[in-house]
């Protein structure tokens, strides 16, 4: 839901239910060959609950616990309610031994509900050991800034890593004989065909936060095409706050000027995604931010029911000079975030981390990815192949059903996604060409994206009280710039007042956390 | 009423039945857009715009998607038992609280209602009530940790309260010198004067029941104990098309049920709907008892 | 105090059985309402789950004091007032003049349909409703529609900012205005006929009927609602804002419950300032509810406490 935005330690987008009995139970004295229980606090994704009541009915599951020797005890708290859930059960002090959480771990650990694991890896976990001695970059996103680390991570290690940008209606390019545009200046003339050719009430579609989140993407893409994006970033090495960039003014320039020609959407501001929806699929929409899989997936197919010759790509991610490389391009990082925490309930750490790290082998890899071999996939040529049972499943279930009922490739799990899984999740052509296309330049973002730091609680808390002033006031003169109820003239107030909301120390603390971060 | 009217009157109540009319087409629209929209193609209602006065493509895929989850069946029996019996517990306290605080004779009525009223505003959030539920009273997956919390509704009991102050103080005293006790009064007498009241407490009671998920996410964890609505917010944000398209990792979504999110709406809507319906007739009956009243 | 004791005993003999009567209700309020209390420290304290609430940092008055100095602390303040009062000056009356409307149809039937029908838009649920009045605000939308049939002129009416407070307030009336009759329905089947009867004797016209015993009779539920409405005056609840607002409007719109929403969001869930802010409203709400008390009681026999 609209509302249903988790806060403190949201498990990323999983949605979950159901659930196994209280606390920390059958976790003791578990003699040499009989199997370790293990509990786990997991969201449930809602295409599992779908099919099963727990994720120790997922086949990959089961053979999970044979391979490792383990007998596990899923908890799931209701769809929706991840957050509220995780804090009743830390503050009642009954804790699984595993938690599946996504945030702020360093919390956890100095609050005393979880355990460091550096020493556990170091014995226990070879897989995942290697990764991290392979890659450094990863290894670093992992630990705290002291070097400790608290989870057993959830990886993207592939060429894949960015699964959202912008789409265009090829058909209608095609029919104005024009190329995808490259550059804001082709962008405008494109958009300017479309509303004067295709006469769409909305050439270019976005919304407004916070509906539809910061700045709404695709003005973000464009806002990112200037060198800067709406929020903090790196500039030369520095931490930035992009409003306060002269690059913004230009960028506003240009998004004034394409308001007032009718490019993008006047109701911009009011856009939910019901209107969002339905701009797009009754062909109002030329242009538009969304992802691969849940938009295009789902736009798709509903637009060419109405009418079929229409067709939607993905165009590169914007930039102002020709022949210039996006930065920008919502790169996720190698370490999602989400990960396998051991509580300081947990009686059998080592053997814990040892099951954990089954999912680092090549085995667990394939068994977490593709499911049980002649049963999910087939190796044909070396290449693991979904088999029918996922691809046209006998009992109806749609790909992402049947997948999530046999195996854990959709969601955050432990272990590492495989490029293989997404190439053949994605059904239509348009998708399998956009994940490549949008990821080309990802690695560019590295260099001014701001990298996953920590910050302290102290940090956190006072950042956060500069920044909710900031975000407000930034996001209300963002609209007013557009559509000219406040003059471009006034960007030096505007400035002067983000300034004055003490932006230098939002800054500040970024940049210490950034220096912590490179010092790992 | 055979009195004649007056041709004012006739204006007025012409303009009354109009405006009335009025009333019933701009309030019945909602649930008449929701059922339509229930019944559409999916696809066609995300390109759908304006009113929608009929299905758009009529397909009834939504219901069978909503109905045919495993936990619907025990969704309605569970928010059953807790309409019920939470109601009939809620009806007990309430009554109790409002007609002893509606006692003149009761010195600590105003001490009482002041600490009552207190309540209404200060609160110690969710934390320490989720411990003294699930750690003290170890009421965790039990219906009992959604109805024993809420036993009374401050709000309420001041309704109530304000219906029983109503009642002639000249006809429980009689009462009172004929010899009856004060249960027999207040069950007696007080009770069956007051059932409008008490018909709107049902309602409302049984209403808050019918539609609260929010208790039932903090201490039910076996999917088995799920009432409705927690099973059909599920299936909603399943089928929830704000999820996906903003989550910030990759989509994994495809097909998704724009109608599905109005489907849940008449599953868990239509049902309640019909509780007023039977207890329109006390509000009628109140009019009759009333003649005693004085 | 000894002697008020004494009075409570000699009270208690007198009435032992109200006393045991009472006795469920006060237990059910300590052991549930007032028990857990204590969680309200968190309002000055840095809380972390992890730590607890006796465990974690005492702050003090910090967390008032960042939401009173915040930039945007009067815009909310204000809006959130100025919505209540809307609120208050059209939704507080309007059921009660359906319920009066109500009570003079004849038809008995007809009487009871639109009871029923009006009462429906409360149940549906809210997400659904704004998205209702999104639609029909929008620049091709019914209210459109209806503005250009009149000869005005179309426009994004959500996006104005002195449009928000009349569709947030009119839609509310629309969503809960039957609902919100039913109470003084009941209130009004309390009447005693004969008094109707006698009135149509005198040959009263309905007007005064309406004016001196329709009215009269429910007034006492009228004022002890009104108390309570005004004791929530500070508060504006964030799920509905949320879904028709937009940074455009945050002049108008943006109220204390979504301003505490949209920190709430961006970085973690900031227990003890959205605790202290919300004893804040509480405290003042409290106060209001305690002067609209006073100010009944003083001018009318309607109190609370």
């Amino acid at each position: 839901m609209l509302l249903g935005a988790s806060l403190l330690l949201a498990v990323g987008g999983l949605a979950g239910c159901s659930g196994g009995a209280d606390g920390n139970k059958n976790t003791e004295g578990a003699a040499a060959d009989e199997p370790t229980p293990i509990s786990i606090w997991a969201s449930l994704n809602t295409n599992v609950s779908i099919t099963l009541k727990n994720m120790s009915e997922i086949t990959a599951i089961k053979e999970w616990e044979k391979k490792t020797n383990i007998k596990t005890e899923f908890q799931h708290p209701a769809v929706g309610a991840e957050t509220e859930q995780f804090n009743v059960m830390l503050a009642s002090n009954k804790l699984p031994d595993v938690m599946f959480v996504y945030g702020d771990y360093s919390k956890l650990y100095t609050d005393g509900s979880i355990i460091k694991l550096n020493d556990l890896i170091d014995q226990y976990a070879p897989n995942l050991k290697k990764i991290l001695d392979e890659n450094p970059e990863v290894a670093k996103q992992l630990k705290a800034d002291n070097g400790d680390i608290y989870a057993i991570p959830h990886l993207r290690l592939g060429k894949y890593k960015t699964f959202g940008g912008m789409f265009i209606r090829q058909d209608w390019l095609d029919e104005l004989k024009l190329p995808q545009p490259e550059t804001i200046a082709e962008w405008e003339t494109v958009l300017k065909a479309f509303k004067e050719k295709k006469g769409v009430s909305a050439p270019l579609l976005y919304g407004a936060p916070p509906k539809l989140t910061t700045m709404g993407p695709a003005a973000a893409n464009f806002l990112e095409a200037y060198g800067i994006t709406n929020t903090i970033f790196l500039k030369d090495g520095k931490v930035a706050f992009g409003p306060v960039e002269p690059e913004f003014k230009e960028f506003l320039t240009t998004f004034h000027h394409w308001y007032q020609e009718g490019l993008i959407d006047p109701d911009f501001a009011t856009n939910d995604q019901k209107t969002f929806d339905a701009k797009i699929l009754s062909g109002q929409a030329g242009a538009f931010f969304t992802y691969i899989g849940g938009g295009i997936g789902r736009y798709l197919p509903a637009l060419q029911e109405k009418e079929p010759e229409a067709n939607l790509t993905a165009v590169q991610f914007p930039v102002v000079n020709k022949g210039d490389e996006p930065m920008f391009t919502g790169r996720s990082w190698e370490w999602s975030g989400a990960g396998a925490t051991i509580t300081k309930s947990n009686k059998h750490p080592e053997e814990t981390v040892k099951a954990l790290d089954y999912f680092f082998s090549e085995e667990g890899h394939m068994l977490k990815n593709f499911g049980v071999e002649g049963v999910t996939y087939t190796m044909k040529d070396g290449y693991p192949t979904y088999t029918d049972e996922i691809l046209k499943n006998p009992d109806g279930l749609s790909v992402v059903q049947a997948m999530a009922k046999h195996f854990i490739a959709n969601y955050p799990f432990v272990g590492e996604d495989d490029d293989r899984y997404n190439e053949q999740y994605y059904q239509f052509q348009q998708q399998k060409d956009a994940v490549t296309l949008f990821s080309k330049y990802s690695d560019n973002t590295l260099k001014v994206g701001l990298p996953p730091v920590s910050l302290t609680t102290e940090e956190s808390s006072e950042y956060s009280k500069i920044m909710s002033d900031i975000t407000t006031y930034r996001d209300e003169m963002f609209i007013k710039f557009v559509i000219g109820a406040e003059p471009l003239e006034n960007f030096d107030k505007f400035t002067a007042q983000i300034n004055k909301f003490n932006v230098k120390r939002a800054i500040e603390i970024q940049q210490a956390a950034v220096d912590r971060y490179n010092a790992r | 009423m055979t009195i004649k009217r007056t041709i004012g009157e006739k204006l007025f109540d012409s303009l009354n039945v109009l405006l009335m009319v009025l009333l019933i087409i701009i309030t019945l629209y909602p649930l008449w857009h929701v059922l339509n929209a229930s019944l559409s193609d999916s696809n066609r209602l995300m390109a759908h715009s304006g009113l929608l006065l009929l299905p758009d493509g009529f397909n009834l895929d939504s219901y069978k998607l909503v109905l045919s989850n495993p936990s619907i069946l025990s969704g309605y029996r569970n928010t059953l038992v807790i309409v019920v019996l939470g109601t009939a517990l809620n009806l007990l306290f309430t009554i109790l609280g409002a007609y002893t605080l509606s006692r003149k004779s009761f010195m600590l009525r105003n001490p009482i209602m002041l600490a009552i009223v207190f309540t209404m505003f200060f609160n110690g959030g969710i934390i320490p009530t989720y411990l003294l539920i699930n750690n003290t009273l170890h009421l965790g997956d039990n219906l009992l940790a959604l109805i024993v919390p809420g036993l009374v509704s401050s709000y309420n009991l001041i309704i109530m309260r304000t219906a029983f102050q109503g009642i002639s103080e000249n006809l429980l005293e009689s009462a009172r010198i004929d010899g009856a006790g004060e249960m027999r009064i207040l069950w007696r007498i007080v009770v069956p004067l007051s059932m409008p009241v008490i018909a709107v407490m049902i309602l409302f009671y049984g209403v808050g029941h019918w539609n609260s998920w929010f208790s039932a996410i903090l201490y039910i964890r076996d999917r088995d104990l799920y009432p409705l609505q927690l099973v059909l917010r599920e299936i909603l944000i399943q089928n929830s098309t704000d999820s996906m398209t903003t989550s910030a990792a990759m989509g994994d979504k495809e097909a998704i049920g724009e109608s599905v999110k109005y489907a849940t709406v008449m599953v868990a809507t239509l049902p309640i709907l019909f509780i007023y319906p039977f207890l329109q007739k006390y509000f009628v009956k109140g009019v009759m008892i009333g003649a005693i009243k004085e | 105090m000894t002697r008020k004791l004494s009075l409570v005993w000699l009270n208690y003999k007198q009435n032992k059985v109200i006393y045991w009567m009472a006795l469920p209700v006060v237990l059910y309020f300590l052991v549930f309402k007032y028990l857990p209390m204590y969680g309200a420290v968190i309002a000055f304290k840095e809380y972390t789950v992890g730590k607890g609430i006796w465990g974690s940092e005492w702050v003090g008055l910090q967390h008032f004091r960042d939401f009173f100095q915040s930039y945007y602390f009067w815009r909310v303040l204000k809006n959130t007032l100025i919505l209540s009062f809307y609120q208050l000056l059209f939704g507080f009356p309007a059921p009660i003049l359906l319920a009066l409307l109500l009570n003079e149809l004849r038809h008995e039937m007809f009487k009871r349909t639109v009871q029923t029908v009006s009462y429906i838009p409360h149940f549906i649920s809210l997400v659904v409703i704004c998205g209702m009045v999104v639609d029909f605000s929008s620049r091709d939308g019914l209210f459109n529609s209806i503005i250009t049939f009149f000869g005005g002129e179309s426009s994004a009416l959500l996006s104005d900012p002195g449009n928000f407070r009349t569709i947030y307030t009119a839609s509310s009336i629309w969503q809960e205005l039957g609902f919100s009759t039913i109470i003084y329905l009941a209130a009004l089947s309390g009447i005693n006929p004969e008094l109707y009867d006698a009135s149509m004797v005198d040959g009263a016209s309905r007007l005064r009927r309406v004016w001196h015993i329709t009215l009269p009779g429910i007034i006492p539920m009228i004022v002890i609602l009104l108390i309570l409405r005004i004791g929530g005056l500070m508060e504006i609840g964030f799920e509905k804002v949320i879904l028709l607002y937009n940074p455009n409007v945050y002049d108008t719109a943006d109220v204390i419950s979504t301003f505490v929403y949209r920190k709430g969001i961006s970085e973690s869930a900031e227990f003890s300032y959205t605790t202290a802010v919300g004893l804040f409203q509480s405290l003042v709400n409290f106060i209001l509810l305690i002067g609209a008390n006073r100010l009944s009681k003083a001018v009318s026999d309607n109190k609370l406490f």
